[in-house]
């Protein structure tokens, strides 16, 4: 069944149920059922129809609107592109740009980049497109649902188009009955911008169930958001901030029966603790890229895995939303829910290694490393210096990249620095100056405020590096590339 | 207090500057999200029970503040445990 049809037929058989619930940091709520979703959806999507065919930008925050603007572009056939509010107006420009929107539906919170504005509720008619194609001209048969970016090692974002056919493969994998219960009318937490993959979990098995998608503004919102929360989709690190408080536990948010944990890695401690607090909670370990919907596969982790196993598996491959194998050590996905290579970007260099197809079957070579055991997947780190911070996918050479491109640095290199459990608390920079130029001041501090305030110019504030050391050299490897091994944040 | 809370925050933050008197731990953005968490997990470590997600995060915008925390909860004021409102 396609997406769109299990949203409409849910959001029908339910009009007066809420769709979507924003708590507010002043604790108030906006909420939106499915009768008015539907309605104002429609009323957009007649608009967007009318103006064009190309992609739409959508503000990435958790609103109203946005939840609105998302369904009317799915209901349109165009392609919603939402853009991160943590990201600078530069980097909001060069997503326009490659994604070819022509159409913005944000307020104007979010910066202009270029494009003509519609709010979903403006009567005003919009200037058609000046180069009109349609839909199945632009994107083929599949279709495309929505693009985000991820971060690319060449220090530009890195578009991911997904087309219709696989949001419809992991909107129907995630309504399987192995991840959530299968309660009617649940309301489910959300955690993730609309930027980020992890929401697509929340947003699609929410829409498509029938159920109330929750979403908190800020984190005074978070716990009157969770205490209402039957199922929630978070980070591994949101989980263990809410455990640390010894209040998070089943006796107060008895409602929370299922936490559905993907972006980065769940330590068995962390497990632990969850099903300690919760001991009938349905913990959800769930693993894959963006280029395959945020999810391929999961696994509901045991007491008994989290007390026995040094590190957790990330899928049961008896119910993987694609063919998932080992090639060479790495994780390989086909099928249906995998996507059909990057947007182009003439500056990026070759985007092509990793995608590829096999008769009408998508493939992708995630670089992920892992194994399977007793049919169960088990992430083994990366082949590449791509790490996983705070949840957000980073390219370290993407950071490099900008970093490079600031008058007075010649040379850098960008590290993690994690502690004793291998987890990330920070990125550390080290500058060699361009002895060339005097833009950066010799003041070590004074020197990495200028980096910093240039980088936020550039790139969002979580991939800035936190600290910027300034060595005399960079160590090198007998090939004589940088070291980064060697360099210790 | 046995613990060395400028040390601590030197070594969650991965930055010097963390431990310096006088220093504004959020508006530096030392103390981030990911430094948050570890700064708690380590307390716990330490046998410090807090509710961070309660705690009024003014208190914890200096080293001076967070050893002010501290001293609260280890002489057992209610209002140590993170400020339950």
């Amino acid at each position: 069944m396609k997406t769109l049809d299990r949203i409409l037929s849910a959001a029908e058989a339910h009009p007066d149920r809420t769709a979507f619930r924003l708590h507010r940091s002043d604790g108030g709520t906006a909420a939106l059922s499915y009768g008015r979703l539907l309605i104002r959806a429609k009323n957009l999507a007649a608009r967007l129809r009318e103006q064009g065919t190309g992609p739409v930008l959508t503000d990435a925050r958790q609103t109203p609107d946005s939840v609105i603007s998302i369904l009317a572009c799915l209901l349109s056939e165009r392609p919603y592109v939402p853009l991160p509010p943590n990201a600078p107006p530069a980097r909001l420009r060069t997503m326009a740009r490659l994604s070819g929107a022509t159409l913005m539906t944000a307020p104007d919170s979010v910066p202009d980049v270029g494009v003509p504005r519609a709010v979903p509720d403006e009567a005003a008619s919009i200037p058609p497109e000046a180069c009109r194609q349609t839909a199945e001209e632009r994107y083929g048969a599949d279709g495309c649902a929505y693009i985000l970016f991820t971060s690319g090692s060449t220090g530009r974002p890195k578009g991911v188009p997904v087309s219709r056919r696989s949001l419809d493969s992991f909107s129907g994998w995630i309504a399987s009955p192995e991840l959530f219960p299968g309660k009617d009318g649940m309301t489910v937490l959300n955690q993730a911008l609309f930027s980020f993959d992890l929401s697509t979990a929340d947003l699609y098995f929410s829409l498509c169930g029938g159920h109330t998608l929750a979403a908190f503004e800020g984190p005074e919102a978070l716990l009157p958001a969770l205490s209402e929360a039957d199922a929630a989709v978070m980070t591994p690190a949101l989980l263990r901030l809410l455990l640390l408080d010894r209040t998070f536990d089943a006796a107060r948010y008895p409602r929370l029966s299922c936490v559905y944990l993907c972006g980065e890695t769940l330590s068995p401690g962390t497990a632990r603790r969850a099903l300690t607090a919760f001991p009938k909670l349905r913990l959800i370990n769930a693993y894959g890229p963006t280029e395959a919907c945020s999810a391929v596969c999961a696994v509901r982790i045991t007491p008994d895995m989290a007390e026995t196993l040094p590190s957790l598996p990330v899928g049961d491959l008896s119910h993987a939303a694609a063919d998932i194998r080992i090639e060479n050590g790495e994780i390989v996905l086909r099928g249906d829910s995998v996507f059909g290579g990057y947007l182009p970007d003439p500056e990026a260099g070759d985007l092509t290694r990793s995608v590829f197809r096999e008769g009408s079957v998508n493939g992708y070579r995630t670089g992920d490393l892992g194994e399977i055991r007793d049919g169960l997947l088990r992430f083994g780190g990366r082949r590449d210096s791509q790490i996983k911070y705070k949840g957000y996918r980073i390219e370290t050479g993407d950071v490099e990249e900008n970093l490079a491109s600031v008058p007075g640095v010649l040379d850098c290199a960008v590290v993690p620095k994690r502690n004793d459990a291998g987890e990330i608390l920070a990125l550390c920079a080290f500058v060699i100056r361009d002895p060339a130029s005097d833009t950066l001041p010799d003041e070590p501090g004074a020197a990495e405020r200028i980096l910093k305030e240039a980088l936020a110019a550039r790139i969002p504030a979580y991939m800035i590096p936190k600290t910027i050391r300034f060595p005399d050299r960079l160590p090198v490897t007998e090939n004589g590339k940088t070291d980064r091994g060697a360099l210790i944040p | 207090m046995t613990i060395d809370i400028r040390s601590l925050l030197r070594e969650v933050c991965g930055d010097e500057r963390a431990g310096e008197p006088g220093v504004d731990l959020i508006d530096s953005g030392l103390l981030d999200s990911m430094a948050f968490i570890e700064l708690f997990t380590r307390l716990e470590e330490e046998g410090y029970e807090l509710s961070p997600t309660r705690i009024d995060r003014s208190r914890l915008r200096t080293a001076e503040g967070i050893e002010a925390l501290l001293r609260e909860y280890g002489s057992g004021s209610p209002s140590g445990t993170g400020g339950e409102e």
